[in-house]
């Protein structure tokens, strides 16, 4: 009853007196302006010309740049997989028992040639499109970890070891299908917040496609960027030496490895490249180091927890580590 | 804030990526093989801007439906045509559940302002001096150390990285007997003296290097200026340290920052 009349009555006489919209251009205007006058002296004010503040922000800007082509690319297959896919179709192609379905994904990932910014949002798009949860966080893991790219970095980067190369991708794919199967075993609904699907109704295809791109990268990019801001100041503020003198002990040197690859939040293209440069490290904490990075890192959990929830992040991340260590030392105990 | 605030800072993020490639200021964050990826990115950020921005002025004045229905709703806010409370929730809870997902810029997004804000107004150099001197002196371990002879007739042209590790890993082999010439930017040493060091990135930043090779010999006195860039002419020479690289110089004379300041694999 009253909505009709609320509905009803506007239609004629008050479309005029709509409160105006916030005026967005005039602002920027006005931000950049302002920003371009003073934003140099009143930084440089603040900060001077800090060494160490000028580290971090070379570091920082590097992660969000070395990214953003890989979280394009994330985001353009996002967007089609909720636009320009009909829905469901997805769900469809993957086989309906989830047990059989986490390995069919988990292969699957081994074709988007990106790093771990452009598997989140594609993962995200697939469980708002009805992929059973378990498939998409076995792509989600297995994505940067195993595609072509990142074996042959690693290729490169280990000449004289190759066979680090079907341990990284052996390892990869394991910890993607462990945690599926885990997750269809022990998960419960709740957990994971899944992104809201894109609304149907609203407007063409296009239309749909450029909103969901807008959305899923500002999204994304923004706890890409939260990711980084942890990296670069850690970057900073940890001591390159802490982890000198330890590359010996056998299991510590696996776990030290495993909670760098944690904190420097390298691409998973250029992790094979600083970790072989580490020396007094055994080859099984280093491939420890090439399995948590892809699939535990900073900014890789600041974009987990923005995707899906911070109730699914807090549980998955920290079982992620340990099932990717325990992994890498078994792997690295029959292949190294 | 309305629907054009999302494709404007679109825009803004691809204009970003592209000036950077366009102007050459990239190479001291991202490895200069990233260039035409993020110039396609931020091309294609730029072109969803714009689109979104023609779309937004062609709907702004409309808003989204739920949003127009609930300002219809307001307008009245007694007599007969007034919206209950009820109604009123419903109609906020329709218009959040609607256009809040995807025209907005999601809170977190605003962080990418940041690193255009550091970008435009405080382009953060090149990592240098401060960043060379905290893994210590120690060059890193290479997968395999060049063991082809220097190319070229003397004095000839070397890499930091490379003449670091022939030095430190093949207790310089390939080196003895050359006169070599490295460029690179003077790192203090904390026990007196200097490097002439220089970074090697893979991928950005953020996976980056050090390399440091001790510079002594008597044109190496008169200690030239942290982060500055010199060139050094000289010969191999042990380093004290265990896998150190140290440099003999005939000659050392400033030179301008190059164009990459990073080194490759």
């Amino acid at each position: 009853m009253t909505e009709t009349r609320a509905d009803g009555a506007a239609g004629h006489r008050d479309r005029v007196r709509q409160p105006p919209p916030v005026p967005v251009v005039p602002i920027v205007l006005l931000g950049v302006t302002v920003a371009a006058l003073v934003g140099r002296y009143a930084f440089e004010l603040v900060v001077g010309t800090n060494e160490a503040v000028q580290t971090w922000s070379t570091v920082f800007v590097a992660i969000v740049l070395q990214a953003v082509p890989f979280l394009v690319l994330g985001v353009v297959v996002s967007a089609a997989i909720s636009a320009l896919l009909p829905e469901g179709a997805l769900a469809r192609v993957l086989p309906r028992r989830s047990a059989a379905a986490v390995p069919v994904a988990g292969v699957a990932g081994g074709v988007l040639p990106g790093c771990e910014c452009a598997s989140v949002p594609v993962a995200g798009r697939m469980v708002a499109g009805g992929v059973p949860a378990p498939a998409a966080l076995a792509f989600l893991l297995s994505a940067p970890a195993i595609n072509p790219v990142v074996l042959v970095a690693t290729a490169v980067a280990f000449p004289q070891n190759p066979e680090m190369v079907v341990a990284r991708a052996v390892g990869g794919l394991a910890v993607a299908l462990v945690m599926g199967w885990l997750w269809s075993a022990l998960g419960r609904p709740g957990w994971l917040r899944p992104p809201r699907p894109a609304h149907r109704e609203g407007g063409t295809r296009a239309e749909r496609f450029r909103t969901t791109l807008q959305h899923d990268f500002l999204h994304a990019g923004g706890f890409l960027a939260v990711g980084a801001l942890a990296a670069a100041t850690l970057d900073v503020v940890v001591d390159p030496a802490w982890s000198t003198g330890i590359g010996g002990v056998p299991v510590v040197s696996v776990l030290v490895l495993a909670l760098l690859a944690v904190v420097l939040c390298v691409c998973s293209e250029a992790d094979a490249f600083v970790v072989a440069g580490l020396s007094g490290f055994s080859l099984t904490a280093k491939l420890a180091f090439l399995v948590v990075g892809p699939v535990v890192d900073l900014k890789l959990v600041a974009m987990q927890v923005g995707t899906f929830g911070r109730r699914f992040a807090q549980r998955f991340a920290p079982a992620t580590f340990v099932v990717a260590v325990v992994v890498s030392t078994v792997v690295g105990a029959v292949l190294l | 804030m309305n629907r054009l605030a999302a494709p404007i800072l679109l825009f803004v993020l691809g204009a970003v990526a592209v000036q950077q490639v366009v102007f050459g200021g990239y190479v001291d964050y991202v490895r200069p093989g990233h260039g035409p990826l993020l110039a396609i990115a931020g091309g294609l950020l730029m072109a969803v801007g714009l689109w979104g921005v023609g779309a937004g002025l062609r709907t702004a004045p409309e808003g989204s439906a739920g949003a127009a229905r609930l300002a219809r709703a307001r307008v009245h806010t007694r007599g007969p045509l007034a919206a209950d409370r009820e109604t009123l929730d419903r109609l906020r809870a329709e218009e959040q559940a609607e256009g809040h997902d995807h025209a907005r810029v999601p809170g977190v997004g605003w962080l990418l302002v940041l690193p255009v804000f550091l970008v435009l107004l405080v382009p953060p150099p090149a990592l240098g001096a401060f960043a060379a001197s905290r893994a210590g002196a120690e060059v890193p371990r290479p997968a395999a150390v060049a063991t082809d002879a220097l190319a070229g007739p003397d004095p000839v042209p070397v890499e930091v990285h490379d003449y670091a590790e022939r030095a430190a890993w093949d207790g310089g082999r390939t080196l003895a007997g050359h006169t070599v010439v490295l460029t690179g930017f003077v790192t203090p040493r904390e026990a007196g003296g200097w490097y002439l060091s220089r970074m090697m990135i893979s991928c950005c930043a953020a996976d980056a290097r050090s390399y440091l090779v001790e510079v002594v010999g008597a044109p190496a006195q008169r200690e030239p200026a942290k982060n500055s860039w010199q060139e050094v002419t000289g010969t191999y020479t042990p380093g004290d340290g265990t896998h150190t690289a140290r440099v003999t110089a005939l000659e050392v004379r400033p030179v301008a920052a190059p164009q990459d300041p990073y080194e490759l694999p």
